[in-house]
């Protein structure tokens, strides 16, 4: 950065900032071209998509007659679990994008201000989803709160200040780590920070709830000595206070932690450790001096590929995309950020069986879907990437048909993803479920593998790393997919299960095998006769 | 052989080529210059099969763009003005990738991505490091060598010097005329063109989408009645008056 150490904070700068961002953002989807970027539809999508959950869970006032602390508990953990796993999976692209240096980095832009527009923009990201689950609530809370106009006002106010706590806290956290972490490692260190906090919000999005609801039924009770590890119940305790609910110690003290936590979480990151981001985000877009020594991985990618793994990638562009994306699900900090936080979910319905007694049954089933379709999740996710550019290697490349390109990229998740989330689930399973029997439903589930990983393939051409990144799309394609398995596992599960009961489930596995055989058989060949459109209108 | 018949593009109502009609024989090295968003770009993605013509035929090699893209891109390098890559690969992964789109067995790949390497004076540990930290020069030397893995009979060069040093720069016009000399045909898109001048047989010049000039440097000159290419090149796509410009410019600044 340029700018002098004396220069303070800009705030028609950084608004300036925010404004081009903004701009850029709804032309754009947040890609970088104008055109193969397209609308931030995914964005759009996700935003409805929220709204319409957040009418579910909002119908508890009427439905249920729950208190307002109960309820402003319900509403705000589901959004600081997802919202805040929203604005994790795309801070890295707002807060560290290199190639922003080279327009930013030589502006007499002091790095306080650059970082306060970065923050907002993560804050109106955060905030617009939030409004959105909390859209319906807004409106239904007035069943428990009088005067009517009272509960939408402060609602809406509590929610814009948890939103705040959730892009405040992301920025508190990597502009700290950019003071500990060298830039060597930053890259790597970040995208695993990044996937561990993603799998940990949806294990809690997926988790608390529950235990929220087995332990202490929908009346929670807010003098509960545990409540205060949570911050949905700080801004819970705030809400009620600020409704007219009568204040309690224990309240009073959430409430505070509230305001001050997010307060403070907020100006520490921009006020304290913007000098800290700023040099971390110039170094990231320079080219070290001395080049790294070779990674083990990389050397071992480097070798022949073992005979079984040759035998089934004999076409040699298959083999070139396979090794093309077991690279990138390796190394690709992007790529790892928004692959491996899908684990979680699946793992989430693994171990609720240990919750909540009556998804013994549900639970696995859903497990095991998911990784059914996580095949098709991970293609997608391969589809997009910052380096899109690169991927017209493959529309100047003497390929007649996309086939082969879309066959290495399934074989590569298959291998590199998929086979090794089946093997970290089944045992736990085996210790989740009571009822080992309902483990052979695993069997008609990878039976469906093969023939679900091909969808992919039926929807136009599949060309990895060929689409830009947009905010809000990653989150669309998850729920739309996540939706589909679903689903599917609601149909199989009940099959499955009713095949056990009556005794036929040996026929129906059987059956299945040679229905989807079939079906299998004419995808491929769908897939491989369809000319390879390469050529841009 | 490259042969363009009336070769157009349109997006909605901006056109960016019009009717473009030019023939290239085998063995020439030629270059294509213009302004910015002349339409070189445009062209060159046309003859590549990437871009779909509005209107026109374009033929490389005897195969027709639309109609037979597979055979045009087995015959085509092309060395985008992006000089995109995969940057989580290492060269030698980039390289041998590229190789496996082109049909080539990986120990012939092997052979030929040293020889490259060699070239360019990329050493082995070099090439086993990831392209994320390779300089923009180290980069287009890889971008370059993926262009010619396959041996091309046809090259299309757009923008190749971006970012190579005075000597790689010196290897890289050395290397386009001795391949020309071989029998290729090198269609060279650029903005210098002192360079130009320097290794092209023949000068092709794109002004608003349409050729506004063709020929040797020499006719050029004479046809136009100017010393250097430069002149020329200003005089044809409207950059005159540049003195009396700039000191409009000084002016405003200083105001």
């Amino acid at each position: 950065m340029s700018a002098t150490p004396s220069a303070g904070l800009d705030l028609r700068q950084a608004l300036n900032i925010l404004r081009a961002t903004l701009l850029m953002r709804l032309r754009t989807g947040g890609g970088t071209r104008l055109g193969r970027g397209g609308k931030p539809r995914g964005l759009i999508f996700l935003g409805i998509f929220y709204a319409v959950m957040g009418m579910f869970v909002g119908m508890l006032a009427p439905k249920a007659h729950v208190d307002v602390f109960t309820y402003a508990l319900i509403l705000f953990a589901m959004t600081f679990f997802l919202g805040g796993s929203m604005v994790v999976s795309e801070s890295s692209q707002v807060l560290f994008n290199p190639s922003e240096s080279d327009i930013l980095g030589h502006r007499p832009i002091h790095p306080r201000t650059l970082l306060l527009a970065k923050s907002l923009s993560l804050f109106l990201l955060s905030a617009g989803l939030a409004v959105a689950l909390n859209l319906a609530a807004l409106v239904m809370g007035t069943w428990i709160v009088q005067p009517v106009w009272v509960f939408p006002i402060v609602h809406f106010v509590v929610t814009l200040l948890l939103a705040l706590l959730a892009s405040g806290s992301v920025v508190f956290v990597y502009a700290l780590l950019t003071r500990w972490v060298g830039r060597e490692r930053f890259d790597s260190f970040i995208s695993w920070v990044q996937v561990l906090t993603t799998a940990g919000l949806l294990i809690g999005y997926q988790v608390v709830p529950r235990m929220i609801q087995r332990f202490r039924g929908f009346r929670i009770d807010s003098n509960q000595p545990w409540l205060p590890l949570l911050p949905p119940a700080w801004f819970a305790a705030l809400e009620s206070l600020m409704v007219g609910v009568h204040p309690t110690p224990r309240l009073l003290v959430m409430a505070g932690l509230a305001l001050t936590v997010t307060i403070g979480v907020s100006w520490a990151a921009v006020a304290r450790l913007s000098e800290a981001y700023a040099r971390t985000l110039s170094a990231l877009s320079e080219t070290p001096a001395t080049l790294p020594r070779p990674r083990a991985d990389v050397e071992r990618r480097s070798r022949p590929l073992n005979p079984l793994l040759a035998a089934w990638l004999r076409d040699p562009v298959e083999r070139g995309v396979y090794r093309l994306m077991r690279a990138y699900m390796t190394r690709d900090r992007d790529v790892r950020m928004r692959l491996y936080p899908s684990l979680a979910t699946i793992l989430v319905f693994a171990i609720l069986p240990m919750i909540e007694s009556s998804m013994n049954r549900a639970g696995p089933l859903f497990a095991l879907m998911f990784i059914g379709m996580l095949t098709n999740t991970a293609m997608a996710t391969l589809k997009m990437s910052p380096q899109y550019a690169a991927g017209d290697v493959f529309r100047y490349a003497p390929l007649a048909s996309s086939a082969a390109i879309f066959h290495g990229a399934r074989k590569a998740v298959i291998v590199g993803f998929v086979l090794p989330a089946f093997a970290m689930i089944v045992p736990v399973l085996w210790f989740t479920v009571r009822q080992h029997q309902l483990l052979l439903t695993i069997l008609p589930v990878l039976a469906a593998m093969p023939t679900l990983s091909l969808i992919n393939g039926l929807v136009g051409d599949y060309v990895p790393l060929s689409v830009p990144m947009t905010i809000g799309r990653q989150g669309a394609m998850n729920i739309l997919y996540m939706s589909l398995g679903a689903l599917a596992a609601a149909g199989i599960s009940a099959v499955s299960v009713l095949s056990i009961r009556m005794g036929w489930f040996w026929p129906f596995l059987a059956i299945e095998v040679v229905v989807l055989a079939g079906i299998h058989a004419v995808l491929l060949r769908g897939i491989r006769v369809r000319p390879f459109a390469a050529a841009l209108e | 052989m490259i042969r363009l018949r009336d070769l157009a593009k349109s997006y909605g109502a901006q056109t960016a080529v019009r009717g473009i009609s030019l023939e290239i024989p085998d063995g020439e090295l030629v270059g294509l210059l213009g302004p910015n968003g002349a339409g070189k770009t445009t062209t060159i993605r046309m003859m590549t099969g990437m871009l779909t013509p509005t209107s026109g035929t374009a033929e490389i090699e005897g195969a027709d763009v639309v109609k037979d893209p597979i055979a045009v891109k087995r015959v085509v390098g092309y060395v985008p003005e992006s000089g995109a890559l995969f940057e989580a690969l290492t060269a030698q992964e980039y390289l041998r990738f590229v190789a496996s789109l082109y049909a080539i067995p990986e120990a012939e790949a092997d052979t030929r991505i040293a020889r490259f390497a060699q070239f360019f004076e990329l050493d082995e540990p070099t090439l086993r490091k990831p392209l994320s930290s390779y300089s923009k020069g180290m980069r287009q030397k890889v971008v370059i060598t993926s262009a010619l893995l396959h041996n091309p009979r046809v090259v299309l060069f757009d923008e190749p010097l971006n970012g190579l040093d005075a000597n790689a720069a010196l290897s890289f016009k050395t290397l386009i005329t001795t391949l020309a000399r071989e029998g290729k045909t090198i269609v060279y898109c650029s903005h210098i063109l002192d360079v130009v001048e320097r290794v092209c047989d023949r000068v092709i010049i794109i002004h608003q989408g349409a050729v506004v000039a063709d020929g040797t440097v020499e006719a050029l000159k004479a046809q136009a009645g100017e010393s250097s290419l430069e002149r020329v090149f200003n005089r044809l796509t409207g950059t005159e008056n540049l003195l009396a410009r700039a000191e409009e410019f000084a002016r405003a600044l200083s105001q």
